[in-house]
């Protein structure tokens, strides 16, 4: 069976053998008969509609209550930050927002919110006040957080915004691009990176794993311009701000490790490819920057950097290129220390 | 419906979908409401209407019948849509209510893509031809509910801002053609007389749904004759409501929520409810 959600109607369309049915998600055991002229109106605007293949009704039934989940806090979210609206109304917000944080959901939540600058209009200084009275300390940590990272997600996002839309081969496909990127937490990821150059690589590298953003019409071209552009504005934000945000995090009461914030991924902790942190010299553009540094590989060190840029692991090169994974690894480092060797190189040159 | 017009203030001849006479500047009319306004349409209706009352008569439902007429001449134009595009349209005064074709040529919304689909868009060609992409639809109501196949927000319209752009038909206008089985040609034959200018409303739904008024036909039951939601959207029974040209939040008098108000989502309906306010809309 294959089936269609969406979150925000709170909805699903199971697809079963030419056979439609729905269900909503406050009544999931209710299967409603469907034809195919209902699916505009059982799905709004179809924003948020997602397609999960090979699947069964357990799972529809929670991925539907998450994306539902996910929804309402968005929608409280923004209600909370709207001045306009009465104080008891973004207070009755903030309360229910706090039922939903669990995991997945700050996450999701996160992952939009981290996409673009708040704007103006919105008032988080009023939201964070009403949340700490309210005593909802899931809430306050999402606004505090969000508060502190806004300098990083206006980089981030001003960044994205650099790259070219022929870099996505037309406005469709880069409102595409950005809505996926957006959905699968990368522009999170990238403000967790505080604009740490090596961290910031290690995110793009690792974006060849995720099967919705590969499959982006020129993916890497897009990555590898976001990354230069990113790294090419120079400011790097400090380790103070995470350090900051935990101490708070740890004063919090109620909180789940859940609401703790995430590392950059497990991945780029531990992966081989951990690139000094320098900036750019500012003479010359990060992206020419970074082509002319892998220039000066060897071959073999370029395919071994292709690779591990689009997201194999080391078994998986192993594999591919027919040597053994210790083999990888020992290539990877060696990698490394080259790469490392000639940014050191470049900055003595730049001083 | 006509292709063209000739301007009442240069007369010269002017095509669908022009907005305003490209001749003279002089704003244009809106073409769904010429149509309906065209003297053997309405001549036709007169006929069905007449015949109505006058079988309506012989069954000693007359009386019924004219208090019936009384009650749908002033019913409302609604449009039932999801707490999301309420949402949205509440948000601002400059946020646009968006025709299926608007969405779908924008790419924001995808087309059903199944035969109901290419039903929908060749009857919206026979009946507005080069206007079809400015039709928004609406249902007849008496009591501010539409169709809920098409969301828990009955949006009602205020009658000021549409009257003079609105024009109403008999049911859904793709059921019809499918079931009278209109050829697509170059003048297709389109039965006259099931289609009425805002103010000859009354007299539609007479011709349309006198049969099931008769003289035990107590008034509280004349708001689910004149609307019936089906199993699914196809079968729903309405008299169908055609509006020229934009809405905004500030078309709307009132907003009507039908869904439950459960946990969270009370919150978000409140929101609404008080952005509504601020745009003078009622809501409940």
């Amino acid at each position: 069976m294959d089936a269609l959600i969406s979150g925000t109607t709170g909805r699903a369309l199971l697809v079963d053998v030419g056979q439609l049915k729905s269900f909503d998600v406050d009544d999931p055991s209710k299967l409603v008969s469907r034809r195919p002229s209902d699916f505009a109106y059982l799905f709004g605007e179809m924003r948020d509609l997602r397609v999960l293949e090979n699947t069964d009704i357990e799972s529809v039934q929670h991925e539907l209550k998450h994306d539902s989940d996910c929804a309402l806090a968005l929608d409280l979210t923004l209600i909370s930050l709207d001045p306009e609206l009465a104080s008891e109304i973004r207070k009755e917000a903030i309360e229910g927002l706090d039922e939903l944080l669990t995991g997945r959901v700050v996450e999701s939540l996160e992952n939009i919110l981290y996409a673009r600058p708040l704007t103006e209009a919105a008032d988080l200084a009023g939201a964070s006040k009403l949340s700490a009275h309210a005593r909802v300390t899931r809430v306050s940590a999402l606004f505090h957080r969000l508060e502190r990272y806004q300098p990083v997600i206006s980089q981030v996002s001003a960044a994205w915004d650099t790259i070219p839309t022929k870099v996505f081969g037309s406005y469709d496909h880069q409102a595409a691009f950005q809505r996926v990127a957006a959905r699968e937490g990368l522009f999170r990821s990238l403000v967790k990176t505080r604009c740490d150059w090596s961290k910031v690589f290690v995110v793009i590298s690792n974006v060849s794993r995720n099967g919705h953003l590969k499959h982006l019409h020129d993916h890497r071209k897009v990555l590898q311009q976001w990354a230069a552009s990113l790294i090419a504005m120079g400011h790097q934000f400090g380790p103070g701000l995470e350090a900051e945000e935990q101490s708070y995090e740890r004063t919090s009461r109620e909180l789940t490790p859940n609401d703790l914030p995430q590392p950059v991924s497990q991945d780029a902790e531990d992966s081989p490819i951990a690139l000094p942190s320098v900036h750019t010299p500012e003479t010359m553009p990060a992206a020419r920057y970074l082509t002319d540094l892998l220039k000066q590989l060897s071959p073999e060190d370029q395919m071994l950097f292709d690779l591990t840029f689009d997201g194999y692991d080391a078994r998986e090169i192993a594999v591919m290129l027919g040597i053994s994974e210790p083999a990888v690894r020992k290539r990877n480092s060696r990698l490394m220390q080259k790469l490392r060797r000639l940014v050191q190189q470049g900055e003595r040159a730049h001083a | 419906m006509p292709l063209s017009i000739i301007c009442p203030e240069c007369k010269n001849e002017y095509r669908q979908p022009a907005e305003r006479c490209p001749h003279c500047g002089k704003p244009g009319p809106c073409w769904n409401v010429i149509a309906a306004e065209d003297p053997a349409e309405r001549a036709a209706l007169e006929r069905r209407y007449q015949a109505a009352k006058a079988d309506a008569m012989s069954r000693s439902a007359d009386r019924n019948l004219q208090d019936f007429e009384s009650a749908v001449a002033g019913s409302k134009a609604v449009i039932a849509r999801s707490e999301i595009e309420v949402h949205r349209l509440a948000s601002s005064d400059r946020q646009l209510y968006a025709t299926y074709y608007e969405l779908t040529e924008a790419g924001i919304s995808l087309p059903a893509g199944d035969e109901w689909d290419t039903l929908r868009e060749l009857a919206d060609t026979l009946l507005f031809a080069k206007s079809k992409k400015h039709i928004r639809f609406g249902c007849l109501s008496l009591d501010g509910i539409g169709l809920p196949n098409y969301g828990p927000c009955s949006i009602v319209l205020r009658e000021e801002m549409i009257s003079h752009r609105s024009s109403v038909f008999e049911e859904n206008s793709a059921v019809f053609m499918e079931r009278r089985k209109i050829k697509i040609s170059r003048e297709p034959k389109m039965p006259k007389g099931y289609k009425a200018t805002w103010g000859e409303r009354g007299k539609l739904c007479v011709a349309k749904l006198a049969t099931k008024i008769d003289s035990t036909t107590p008034s509280d039951k004349y708001s689910e004759i004149l609307l019936k939601q089906g199993a699914i959207s196809e079968y729903d029974e309405f008299v169908e409501v055609h509006i020229y040209g934009a809405m905004t939040v500030l078309t709307m008098d009132q907003v009507i929520v039908t869904a439950p108000r459960k946990n969270q989502r009370a919150t978000i309906l409140k929101a609404i409810e008080f952005k509504l306010a601020k745009h003078g809309v009622r809501a409940s």
